[in-house]
Parts: structure tokens; C-alpha cells; sequence
């Protein structure tokens, strides 16, 4: 059900050296392909037994977290990285309730305009067999160094 | 054709009629026959007409012919008839999944714009990505003539038997009723 996300080794490096999050380290986020010509991204999530709601399945919240950042990598891979994408608004389906076990999620670059890029994510079950969650998401792309100067990071 | 069935069968409910198939009747006849059964007056509106139907996957294919007052004073088609037309295509989509069995409603939509909608021959592949007994998960994509990617949108919704359909038809025309007495 997965389609395979043709991976830049160069390119992924190149993102691990720039990308540091907090909020993708919780979400025990790890980049397993990133595919510049195609604005495709590949990325495992690790949720933790806190991200579940009462009935045991993950929350929606963590699912969207987790899509957020799949689609702004997917369109990160596009620019080569040399920009970041702050969401500027995001909406997900919940179509089947997330079990806590790792989770794969395939990134999409819709549209990558100088001002605008529209992305999507979907996630699925590690085997691929289960499509739970979809998300489609608005973003400002920003150089890397602004960015960074903006969080009052060293360029 | 209905009515041939009816003489042969006898009785036959609204949503039988439906589900009663033909060896050479394909899902783009059924999608017609349905179509021509309940109506669909928007689609026509926005200048849609369906190419192709796909059961099997939940995949539907519409092309639109958006009329020149569809154009904002920018010269692109206006947001919400783009809306209109996603609305549309991911709805047949998932109608086409149910083997014409259920209409949607449409409980909410979001669109994506990705490009102006500046051209007249438009064509839009509907996919519905699930179809549960109590809400169904539909996507549409529209094109241009290059193939060019406009506008995306997914919509929930929730899935209306047949015979319902007409009962909700009843209901709303008896509240329109009422507020004209008001």
C-alpha cells in the first residue's frame, strides 16, 4: 500500500546536520528517506504509551504532529533543503484509530510556490497494510538561516 | 429500462433497483442510470459530465466546463465553485465504491487552491479513501488540460441509502413549507 520513497543519502545528511526538534524527538520521529526531485518523505514515528487516549489508540493531536512533520519534510526535500515550512494551517482525517506501536508516514509536496506550498501526509500502520490518518496542510517557506536568526539560533 | 425490470419482477424497492445489475451494463451506466433516477442538477450546472467510473477502487473521473460567470473579477474561477465541483467528484467517488447503493452527504469539506483555475476544460479524478457504514473519507483532485494539479480537497461525509434519499427530499420540502408559512 506504501509507495517506496526513492531516497538522497546526500540530501538526508545534509537535513539531520540543520534539523533539530524537540517536538520530533518526542514523537520518536526518525527520517528514513527523503527524495528531492519528487518532494517525497519517508519518516518512522515511535509513539510513546502517554500519546493514548482512554481507549489505548493514539490521539489525534500526536497523529496530526506527526503528519505536520512528515508533509514539512516531504517539501523541505523539494527546496533541497534550504528552506523550512512553519505550517500555516493543517487538517487531518482520522480514518482508523492509531494502536501505539511504530508508525510510517509518507510525506507529498502538493505545490511548492515562493510564498505558499501546499503539502499532504498520510500515516500507516509499520507493515504498510492500514492507511490511518491523512492530512493536508498550507506553509511559508523560509530560508533556513532566517528562520534560525528568528529563533534567536546562530545562522 | 427500470420499468422493464418492474414489469417483469413485480415490486421492486428503490434500492434493489440499484443494486439489480446487468452483464453488459457497465459502472459508467449504472452511474447514469442512478443519476438519471435521483438527479443531479448541480453537476450539470457546473458544466460536469462523467468519463469514467471505477467501482473497484472508489475512483471516479469528471471533466468541468466551468461557464464564464463561474470567474471572479480576477479572471480566475471563484473559490467556492472550485469547492463545488471537489464536492462533487468526491462524492461520486465514493458513491461509485458503494456500487451505487448510497448518495453522500457531505459533512464537511476542505480545499486546497493550489493554482489559479483560469481555463475552461477541467478534469477532476475523485478517490474515495474509505467508505465505513457511518462516515465515509473522500478526496478529489481537479487538473487542467496539461495535467496541471489546481486543487485539492477531502471531505467527510456521511453515506444516505437510496431510500432514505427520498425521505430526506420529503423532509426538506416539507421545512421549506413551513418557513413559507412563517
Amino acid at each position: 500500500m506504501i509507495e517506496e520513497v526513492r531516497g538522497d543519502c546526500a540530501l538526508l545528511a545534509r537535513f539531520r546536520n540543520v534539523f533539530s526538534s524537540p517536538a520530533f524527538d518526542l514523537l520518536g520521529g526518525e527520517v528514513l528517506a527523503m527524495d528531492g526531485e519528487e518532494g517525497r518523505s519517508k519518516i518512522r514515528f515511535r509513539p510513546r504509551p502517554e500519546f493514548c487516549n482512554p481507549l489505548g489508540f493514539v490521539q489525534g493531536g500526536f497523529l496530526t504532529a506527526m503528519l505536520d512533520s512528515t508533509a514539512a519534510i516531504a517539501a523541505i526535500a523539494l527546496t533541497g533543503v534550504t528552506r523550512f515550512m512553519p505550517t500555516i494551517e493543517i487538517k487531518t482525517s482520522f480514518i482508523a484509530p492509531a494502536p501505539c506501536e511504530p508508525l510510517v508516514g509518507i510525506g507529498q509536496c502538493l505545490h511548492l510556490g515562493r510564498r505558499t506550498a501546499f503539502l499532504e501526509g498520510a500515516l500507516y500502520t509499520q507493515k504498510g497494510e492500514q492507511l490511518l490518518a491523512h492530512a493536508t496542510a498550507t506553509a511559508r517557506p523560509m530560508p533556513i538561516e532566517r528562520v534560525r536568526r528568528f529563533a534567536g539560533l546562530s545562522p | 429500462m427500470s420499468e422493464q425490470i418492474r414489469d417483469e419482477g413485480g415490486f421492486v424497492g428503490e434500492q434493489e433497483l440499484a443494486l439489480l445489475t446487468h452483464e453488459e451494463e457497465t459502472a459508467l451506466d449504472r452511474y447514469h442510470r442512478v443519476t438519471a433516477d435521483l438527479g443531479n442538477p448541480i453537476l450539470g450546472h457546473l458544466g460536469g459530465e462523467a468519463l469514467e467510473m471505477d467501482e473497484e477502487a472508489g475512483e471516479c473521473l469528471i471533466a468541468f466546463a466551468p461557464r464564464d460567470e463561474f470567474f471572479n473579477p480576477f479572471g480566475s474561477v471563484q473559490g467556492g465553485v472550485v469547492a463545488g465541483m471537489l464536492d462533487s467528484t468526491a462524492a461520486i467517488a465514493a458513491v461509485a465504491k458503494s456500487r451505487f447503493t448510497v448518495i453522500t452527504q457531505t459533512l464537511e469539506l476542505k480545499t486546497s487552491y493550489v493554482m489559479p483555475v483560469v481555463v475552461h476544460s477541467l478534469k477532476a479524478r475523485g478517490r474515495c479513501i474509505r467508505l465505513g457504514r457511518s462516515v465515509i473519507f473522500s478526496e478529489a483532485d481537479l487538473f487542467d488540460d496539461k495535467g496541471r494539479l489546481l486543487a485539492r480537497a477531502s471531505m467527510t461525509g456521511r453515506p444516505v441509502p437510496l431510500d432514505e434519499v427520498r425521505a430526506l427530499k420529503r423532509r426538506a420540502d416539507d421545512l421549506k413549507r413551513k418557513i413559507a408559512q412563517r
